[in-house]
């Protein structure tokens, strides 16, 4: 260990200096060997490098780069005695603290309005995508979605195929919107059906095989078409790109930057829609039915279903992505007994769409 | 001119003195490191920006160069500012940018994806070095010693470029180009590292570190193939059975033998993989001494006398430290560093640092931002 000694370094060079100090008046005098005065420090500017007791050599500054390293107890107990706060443990001013939680608080209420505000933002953002963008991404994330989830692929059976495009053909010159819609079934045991934006629609052929009357399956279509016109799909892709974007480097999370290889974009038609979305489709759904003069085809289809929750097949079916059957089936009964969707023999065509022509033949 | 031959015809260790003395102990900076974690928890986060300052502060006091302490004068709220100028202003807009770009290619050709991926992915690998630069720069010009500040310049757009034009060289030469590569970027670094107006220097070349990395690369690959292709041979008797008498009655025992060869040679291929891994210590040993050797400042010169053994040592210990413990020993492992540090470093013509003067500078006004994000840096 050094001698106890004080010394000062001016903030100018990395020179050090042996000094005494001179506290008899504020400021106080730091003296160099040869008696010349080094610095004037006043009393009030003076603070503690580390906090007393931290076990460090005790060192202060008065205002600037220059520092004052007293390692002699005794001159650091007559600076203590002149100056008392240097002893305290320096709590953080109020002012500080209120800097702090002022700033954390403005980051937070920044991230709550977006939060607020993004569902409104997004609706308004989705309004402004060209329909021809829309359909587009629509067809990519209908294609990966067909290709995810049907193991034999696209059901093509042309009669069925043919039938399915009649019917798509009547509700959408009901539905009067500027989406023109592409209907595939894909071969998925699921009792299901996803709209993906731009007017692409899958069915899955568990829908059509369970569906008992044409007028469910029109039903389902319909309300499907709903959400296609809403842009509800649309909406959902834009939140999904959001959050990733804005939650990823706020959460410090490298990972969640790097690119994503599971392409989510199809996932997210698999997710469930908001409650408010399903209503919203639910009643485009009863304005296509009743135009297209269809006949309640959706409610029933709901009816069967909430007489199923809580089977298994309710919880991989329709219901886990469209839930509160029992309820919605209450809007949907506003459809008013109508015609049959189709004729039986493209009804009869259309539940056989996933077998191949040459089952068909067979059979 | 004269005084810079005089000192480099002085072999440094002769004259070297212990120059860095760490006074930390475990103890008092486990209970700063605890008390940061439950804040941080308790505020989602907020409190690490403080917490980070603190762990810093006590780690800087407790180190002498010479016979004074170190001084670390950042604050919370400039790292504060840092991530917050970081999130928005440059990662939100970049990677909403890619996000956007994506779904446009989406649409136009969803089997040329791979694009934006890949341009997802440099961006991520250059910003890491750019902002592991502007740390370095924070850190250096938050630090004081004797009053006078440290400062780093140089531009960390460049130095990003650099370290991902290294990786691209040493891919494309098998890591060959590596100790070119890492003393290229070692000097841009030192040569742009300040203490008050004096700037270090560095003089290292790359052709003495290639025996040494040659040796241990041959050894390494040793490591790695040899097992290798002992579980190669290994596998020559289960193929003869699988050849040979293949029949019903000696299929169970035939499934047994592949079990046992399958978790067998697993074992072994993991082994060989950290095998082959620790003679690198050996290099790295050899790159610290011989960097810290070629570093001037003035009048000082450095040297470190690190062995491989040594650094083996440190890793293995800080390694198992942090894995039992769950992460809850990183001050030991941080006080671990420090004394390593301190103890091999030294440091000839001590006495002439007294000559040098404070810079005029203008130093950066917020945090680490980039790196805070990243999570990247030792402390």
């Amino acid at each position: 260990m050094p001698a106890p000694s004080c010394h000062y370094n001016d903030g100018k060079s990395a020179a050090r200096h042996a000094v005494t100090l001179d506290l008899t008046a504020d400021p106080l005098r730091i003296v160099g060997d040869d008696g010349q005065i080094m610095a004037v420090w006043r009393k009030s500017e003076i603070h503690g490098i580390d906090e007393p007791g931290a076990g460090v050599p005790a060192r202060f500054a008065g205002g600037g780069d220059a520092r004052l390293t007293l390692d002699d107890p005794e001159t650091l107990q007559r600076l203590l005695d002149a100056v008392p706060s240097l002893g305290r443990r320096r709590r953080p001013s109020a002012a500080a603290v209120l800097q702090a939680v002022a700033g954390v608080a403005a980051v937070l209420a920044l991230m709550a309005g977006l939060y607020l505000a993004f569902p409104a933002l997004i609706e308004r953002l989705a309004a402004y995508i060209p329909v021809s963008w829309e359909e587009a991404a629509g067809k990519a994330a209908a294609d990966r979605l067909v290709a995810r989830l049907s193991a034999g692929g696209e059901c093509r059976e042309p009669a069925g195929t043919a039938a399915l495009e009649r019917l798509t053909g009547r509700l959408a010159a009901a539905a009067e919107t500027p989406f023109r819609f592409r209907v595939r079934v894909a071969d998925a045991a699921m009792a299901n059906a996803f709209a993906a934006p731009g007017g692409h629609i899958v069915l899955l052929r568990g829908l059509v095989e369970s569906a008992e009357t044409s007028e469910e399956v029109a039903g389902v279509l319909a309300h499907e078409m709903g959400h296609v016109i809403e842009r509800h799909a649309t909406e959902a892709m834009l939140r999904n790109a959001g959050i990733k974007v804005v939650l990823g480097p706020l959460l410090g999370d490298p990972s969640s930057l790097m690119p994503d290889l599971g392409k989510a974009a199809a996932v997210v038609l698999t997710l469930s829609f908001s409650r408010k979305a399903e209503r919203e489709a639910d009643d485009r759904a009863v304005g296509i039915l009743t135009a297209a003069g269809i006949g309640g085809g959706l409610a029933r289809f709901l009816d069967r279903l909430a007489e199923s929750e809580g089977e298994a097949i309710a919880y991989t079916g329709f219901l886990s992505t469209h839930p509160e059957a029992r309820e919605r089936a209450r809007t949907a009964r506003q459809t008013r007994k109508g015609a049959a969707a189709m004729p039986p023999e493209d009804w009869m065509a259309l539940k056989r769409i996933c077998q191949s022509p040459a089952d068909g033949a067979e059979s | 001119m004269e005084t810079t031959r005089q000192t480099k015809s002085l072999p440094a260790t002769k004259s070297a003195a212990a120059a860095l003395t760490f006074h930390g102990r475990p103890w008092p900076l486990f209970r700063i490191f605890i008390v940061n974690l439950i804040l941080t928890i308790l505020t989602l986060g907020f409190y690490r920006f403080r917490g980070k300052t603190r762990i810093r502060r006590y780690l800087w006091s407790h180190t002498a160069f010479g016979d004074e302490r170190l001084e670390y004068t950042g604050t919370a709220k400039q790292l504060f500012l840092g991530f917050l100028i970081a999130v928005f202003l440059v990662l939100i807009p970049l990677f909403g940018g890619v996000e956007g770009w994506r779904h446009y290619q989406e649409i136009g050709d969803p089997e040329d994806m791979g694009l934006s991926d890949s341009v997802e992915f440099a961006a991520v690998v250059y910003l890491i070095p750019v902002a592991l630069y502007r740390t370095r720069r924070y850190r250096l010009s938050r630090s004081k010693w004797r009053g006078i500040g440290a400062t780093q310049t140089g531009s960390s757009w460049l130095y990003g470029a650099m370290t991902l034009g290294s990786y691209v060289l040493t891919v494309l030469t098998l890591g060959l180009a590596w100790p070119f590569c890492s003393t290229r970027l070692m000097a841009y670094k030192i040569n742009n590292t300040w203490l008050g107006g004096s700037r270090f220097s560095f003089t290292a070349k790359a052709a003495p570190l290639y025996p040494h990395f040659l040796a241990v690369l041959g050894v390494s690959l040793v490591c790695l193939l040899l097992p290798i292709m002992a579980v190669a041979v290994m596998a020559w008797p289960a193929l003869a059975l699988l050849m040979g008498e293949f029949s019903l009655a000696n299929l169970q025992g035939l499934g047994h033998f592949l079990n046992t060869y399958f978790f067998l040679s697993f074992g072994i291929i993991l082994l060989a993989v950290i095998l082959s891994r620790l003679p690198w210590n050996w290099y790295k040993a050899r790159e610290l001494s011989y960097f810290t050797g070629q570093t001037r400042l003035r009048d000082l010169t450095f040297a470190a006398d690190i062995s491989g053994w040594n650094l083996l040592k440190l890793r293995i210990g800080n390694f198992f430290l942090l894995v039992l413990t769950l992460g809850l020993a990183l001050p030991v492992v941080y006080v671990r560093i420090c004394r390593f540090m301190a103890s091999h470093l030294r440091v000839g013509n001590a006495a002439r640092i007294s000559a040098i003067v404070q810079r005029s500078k203008e130093s950066s006004r917020t945090g680490e931002g980039l790196a805070d994000v990243f999570d990247v840096g030792e402390f």
